[in-house]
C-alpha cells in the first residue's frame, strides 16, 4: 500500500501552513501524520506545491496541473507508483493509528475506493480514503472535465463506506478557530454530550425550530455552531453572530457541557 | 430597571419610576413603529427577544448610564410581539438633577439597547415580503433608520 499525505493546500483561512501547526505535545502536524503513515506502509509519500520546501524527508510528488486540488495530488501519484493509493490529508488534526488501521483491514479491493463517513452529514470523506487503481483512473478523467471536487468524485465512484472507531477522528481544521476545537479535543478529549440550543429570529425560521436537543462532540460553543450550520445549511456565518451559553455572551471558544443552554445571537435589531 | 412586555407601554409608569424630589430635569425617548423603511411601505413589525440575556444586558446598559452620567434613575421597556404602527416599541426615561445629562444618558441608552440587547425586529411589508431586519451599522451614531 502506497500513503500519499496530501500537504499541498494553500490554508488561506488558517493563514500558515497547516502541516507545520505545532500540536499541543510539541511536534509538528506534518510528522505526526507521517508517523501514522509509516506505521502502516514503508512507501510513504508527499504531495507539495511545487517550489514549496519539503518539510521532512520523504520522497516527493508535484501536480501535473497545479492549484488543480487532492485529485491531481492522486493523478500525479499514480504515475510515480501502481495503486493502492491511501491518501491523508495533512489538516486530520485528530486522526489516530486506530483509525488508519480499521480502512486498511476493511479495504474491499472490489470497490474503487474505501473511506469513511463524515459524522455529521452521512457524505463519504475523500482525504483519508484508499483508492484502487481505477480510481486513479477516473481521478484524471474527473480532472480532464475539469471536476475538481475530491467529495463528489469520491461519491461518483460509490466507494466502500465504514463507520469510524472514533467519531471526531477526521475532524479537520480550516480556521484558526477549528484549529482551536481539535487541540480542545485533543487535550479535554471528545465526549459525547446534549446541549439545548434556543433559536431565535432568522436563524429559528431557517432552522424551523425555536428550540433543540443537540448530541454533540463539541468542546466550544463556536464548533457546535458550526457543526448546526453544517448539517441544517444555515445561511448565516458565525462572525454574523454572537454565541451566549447558559444565559449570557461567551466567547466563540468558550466550553460547552453537557446540560448547557446555548444560543446563537442573530444581528440585533432593537428599537 | 429594563423590561420586556407584550402588553401596551403606559409612559405615564416609566415616568413615575425616575421620579425623585432631587430631580430637576427629565427626559425620554420613544420608539414608534413606522409605517415605511428604507422607501417600503411597512404594515406592521414584530419583535421577538431572548429574554433572560435581554433583560441582564439591558439591565447592564442601565448600570453603565448610571457609573456615566450624573443622574437619578433610568429605565428602560422594550415591547416584543406584534406592533401596529405608530406603536410604542421602546421608551427610555431618565431624571437627574440637571438637564444636560438627561439628554446625553437618554441617547447614550438607546443606542447601546439598540446594538447590544438580543431583540429582533420583523418587518412585514405592503408588498406581502417580510424579513428580519439586519443592520450591521445600527451602532454607529451616524446612522438612522
Amino acid at each position: 500500500m502506497n500513503v500519499l499525505i496530501i500537504a499541498g493546500g494553500m490554508s488561506r483561512r488558517m493563514g500558515r501552513d497547516k502541516g507545520l501547526v505545532t500540536r499541543p505535545d510539541g511536534s509538528r502536524q506534518i510528522d505526526h501524520i507521517a508517523g501514522l503513515a509509516k506505521q502502516i506502509s514503508g512507501q510513504v509519500h508527499l504531495s507539495v506545491r511545487a517550489g514549496t520546501a519539503a518539510p521532512l524527508d520523504l520522497p516527493l510528488v508535484h501536480d501535473l496541473r497545479p492549484g488543480a486540488g487532492p485529485l491531481a495530488a492522486l493523478e500525479a501519484a499514480a504515475t510515480t507508483s501502481s495503486g493502492p493509493w491511501l491518501a491523508i490529508g495533512c489538516d486530520l488534526f485528530l486522526l489516530d493509528a486506530e483509525t488508519l488501521a480499521r480502512l486498511v483491514e476493511q479495504r474491499d479491493p472490489s470497490r474503487a475506493a474505501t473511506c469513511f463517513l463524515n459524522r455529521i452529514d452521512g457524505r463519504p470523506e475523500p482525504l483519508c480514503t484508499i483508492y484502487e487503481d481505477r480510481a486513479l483512473v477516473a481521478a484524471r478523467a474527473a480532472l480532464d472535465e475539469e471536476k475538481h471536487c475530491a467529495r463528489r468524485f469520491l461519491e461518483s465512484l460509490d466507494p466502500a463506506t465504514l463507520d469510524l472507531p472514533n467519531p471526531v477522528a477526521l475532524d479537520n481544521a480550516n480556521t484558526p478557530g477549528e484549529l482551536e476545537e481539535c487541540f480542545a479535543k485533543l487535550t479535554r478529549g471528545a465526549s459525547l454530550k446534549t446541549v439545548r440550543v434556543l433559536h431565535f429570529a432568522k436563524l429559528r425560521e431557517e432552522r424551523g425550530v425555536d428550540q433543540e436537543f443537540v448530541e454533540t462532540y463539541a468542546c466550544t460553543a463556536g464548533a457546535l455552531y458550526e457543526e448546526l450550520r453544517f448539517r441544517h445549511r444555515l445561511s448565516l456565518e458565525s462572525t454574523a453572530l454572537r454565541a451566549a451559553v447558559n444565559g449570557d455572551f461567551a466567547p466563540w471558544n468558550a466550553p460547552v457541557a453537557d446540560g448547557d443552554e446555548v444560543v446563537f445571537i442573530p444581528p440585533v435589531a432593537g428599537g | 430597571m429594563f423590561s420586556l412586555t407584550t402588553n401596551r407601554i403606559d409612559p405615564a409608569v416609566l415616568h413615575r419610576a425616575v421620579s425623585n424630589p432631587k430631580a430637576g430635569g427629565f427626559c425620554s425617548f420613544e420608539g414608534w413603529v413606522r409605517n415605511h423603511h428604507e422607501g417600503r411601505e411597512v404594515l406592521k413589525l414584530e419583535y421577538e427577544a431572548y429574554p433572560t440575556l435581554a433583560e441582564k444586558e439591558g439591565n447592564r446598559i442601565l448600570a453603565e448610564a448610571l457609573e456615566r452620567f450624573d443622574i437619578l434613575h433610568a429605565v428602560c421597556c422594550h415591547r416584543t410581539g406584534p406592533v401596529e404602527i405608530g406603536g410604542l416599541a421602546v421608551i427610555v426615561c431618565v431624571s437627574a438633577a440637571h438637564r444636560d445629562a438627561t439628554f446625553d444618558a437618554c441617547r447614550f441608552i438607546i443606542d447601546e439597547v439598540k446594538s447590544r440587547v438580543p431583540v429582533w425586529k420583523k418587518e412585514y411589508f405592503a408588498d406581502g415580503d417580510a424579513g428580519w431586519v439586519r443592520c450591521d451599522h445600527c451602532a454607529d451614531p451616524n446612522h438612522h433608520h
